[in-house]
């Protein structure tokens, strides 16, 4: 089994997304498991790709499927607002549900 | 488990702890008193077990079910389909199915009788970015009838046969050596077959619209909802370089000539 790298270096990326230069193949395998298995990988990925890090191929694909993952919750998320918003609306109260699956 | 992984892996490569790894598995032995009181055997994606443990001596089928359940899973960006998919000269032929339709005995009987490429018996996966059709050469999964159909090919490579899993009696054909060496050679889908055994013998073809395609194949994919847009997109493009077709076969041959009527136009 791969060896996880520690929270630290995760928490530690995600603060500075420059540090992913220096990785190397095993310690991204490490890395991808870690932030799936705490379930930031989505979080992960978009930190990454907003500071514009450039990853190699192999991980890359990993990220990239979170990305995708993420923008259709996203998409979920709105459409079941503004259901909502289209049912309960004209009522003027407060919305208050339960957590979503999506939250 | 060793003996299926050098028949059937003993060319893949085995890489240091170096690479990088897209999926951490490990079949580990039953925990406690089961690994000694009727042993089973486990399966592990990234140190977690997310199966129930089956009979040791079904290790391999568990294996290649395991593979087959973390590529529908994970499918890291790609769409991924139920469909056994072969080519030629880069053209494509998916033939989406339900279990039982015989999409493995159409699988081998093109691959080994007809020299087909063969991509996947299983998986079809496509790449949204490319629009094309990523190989997964892996063993076919034979299960029960479509066994001793297969064995009697010439070219055919059967492993062990294991009784009473869950799907009955299941053994597996190695992929034909020229699909391994083309495993980075993907393939454009132009033909899109639903095939549907039918022991009555009776046999049928039928084109079918793009649009009742894409509905169908909307019901094999794995992940299709999960991808949203980028999947809708991703399988209107593959359709729309491909003719579809509903075929019923009584018979390997049977199957086999509809195919060729198909593909040869």
């Amino acid at each position: 089994m791969i060896t996880c790298r520690t929270f630290d270096e995760l928490v530690a990326i995600l603060g500075e997304p420059g540090l992913a230069e220096a990785l190397d193949d095993a310690q991204w395998s490490g890395l991808i498991v870690l932030a799936r298995s705490a379930n930031l990988l989505g979080a992960l990925a978009e930190r990454l790709a907003s500071a514009h890090q450039s990853i190699r191929a192999q991980p890359a694909r990993h990220l990239d499927g979170a990305r995708q993952l993420s923008s259709r919750q996203r998409q979920s998320v709105h459409w079941e607002v503004h259901q909502l918003q289209a049912a309960l609306g004209s009522l003027n109260v407060p919305v208050c549900g339960r957590r979503s699956q999506y939250a | 488990m060793h003996r299926h992984l050098e028949f059937f892996y003993g060319d893949a490569s085995q890489q240091g702890t170096k690479s990088f790894i897209d999926f951490d598995i490990e079949i580990l032995p039953g925990e406690k008193l089961r690994r000694w009181w009727r042993p089973q055997a486990r399966f592990l994606l990234d140190g977690t077990e997310s199966f129930f443990p089956l009979p040791m001596e079904q290790a391999a089928p568990m294996f290649e079910w395991g593979l087959n359940w973390c590529v529908a899973s994970r499918s890291l960006g790609y769409l991924v389909m139920h469909a056994g998919l072969l080519a030629r000269n880069g053209q494509a032929l998916m033939m989406p199915g339900e279990p039982g339709a015989g999409k493995s005995t159409m699988c081998s009987s093109l691959a080994l009788l007809r020299g087909w490429q063969l991509l996947s018996d299983e998986l079809a996966i496509l790449d949204p970015a490319s629009g094309l059709m990523q190989p997964h050469p892996r063993p076919i999964s034979l299960k029960n009838k479509s066994i001793d159909i297969v064995s009697t090919f010439p070219a055919a490579r059967l492993g062990s046969i294991y009784l009473d899993t869950r799907k009955g009696t299941i053994s597996h054909a190695a992929c034909p050596p020229a699909s391994i060496a083309m495993a980075k050679a993907p393939a454009q889908v132009r033909w899109v077959v639903f095939p549907r055994f039918d022991p009555t013998g009776r046999q049928r073809c039928e084109e079918i619209s793009r649009a009742e395609a894409f509905a169908l194949i909307s019901e094999q994919s794995f992940n299709k909802e999960r991808m949203g847009e980028t999947g809708f997109d991703a399988l209107c493009d593959m359709l729309t370089g491909a003719s579809c077709y509903q075929i019923t076969y009584g018979s390997t041959d049977d199957g086999l000539r509809l195919i060729e009527s198909i593909t040869s136009t």
